[in-house]
């Protein structure tokens, strides 16, 4: 039982609210509750990358406007190629992930984490802006 | 599986010019070219696979090909569009 719901009958139970009223109040809770449980959580289709000249910085014509939309099954499909990487290839990919600064073993990746790191990103939201430009990347 | 983009929408603007060209490339066709070629191929396929198992990596050559077929299904509603001084590039599957 929600404390809500505990509420609502105590509130009963004192008098407070008559029998109807109570009736009324749970199953507002009720249906509230289960739509916010049937509702499914959207998972992001798209993967956006922007690229734009830095509002801030001094007007340079060679600056490219990019627009990018990646559809988030292609990333997962993508992902999958990992499995093809021979276990020799595996490690230097890891040390090549090393000397750029990512600690990171590709080896780990596997199907269900995947999952979990595209639900996830659903709240990325990524601003970098250097001197000429500003790059925004999202998911929608 | 998703379906294939079966159409590549390519925009190329030139702003000096007020030109805009629109190509429809048909990606079918070269789907159907390609599935002609493989089906030719694929004896020589299962040939270096087995040939590629006692090396290790005859996984990788028996799984390549499906998963390149994955990638290909799902680019189905990628966008590029790049922007620069006097020229628009677009590039759509569709």
């Amino acid at each position: 039982m929600s404390d809500n719901q505990k509420r609502i009958l105590d509130m009963l139970a004192e008098g407070k609210i008559s029998a109807e009223e109570a009736q009324k109040l749970l199953a507002a809770i009720g249906s509230g509750g289960d739509e916010a449980k049937s509702a499914p959580p959207r998972s992001p289709k798209y993967l956006r990358v922007v690229i734009q000249p830095n509002p801030d910085a001094p007007e340079n014509e060679d600056v490219k406007r990019v627009n990018v939309r990646v559809p988030v099954a292609l990333i997962r499909a993508g992902i999958k190629f990992t499995s093809l990487i021979p276990a020799e290839a595996s490690e230097q990919v890891n040390e090549a992930l090393k000397e750029k600064g990512i600690d990171f073993d590709v080896r780990n990746l596997k199907p269900e984490d995947l999952e979990e790191l595209i639900a996830a990103l659903h709240d990325l939201e990524v601003d970098v802006q250097n001197g000429q430009e500003k790059v925004h990347v999202y998911v929608e | 599986m998703n379906c294939p983009p079966l159409i590549l929408r390519l925009d190329i603007a030139k702003t000096e010019h007020h030109r805009h060209t629109v190509f429809w490339l048909p990606l079918f066709l070269a789907w159907i070219i390609l599935a002609a070629i493989f089906i030719a191929l694929s004896p020589l396929i299962i040939l270096a696979t087995l040939v590629a198992v006692p090396f290790g990596w005859g996984k990788t050559v028996l799984l390549f090909i499906p998963l390149v077929c994955n990638v290909i299904c799902n680019l189905h509603g990628m966008e590029i569009n790049v922007e620069q001084k006097d020229r628009v590039i677009f590039i759509s599957f569709k």
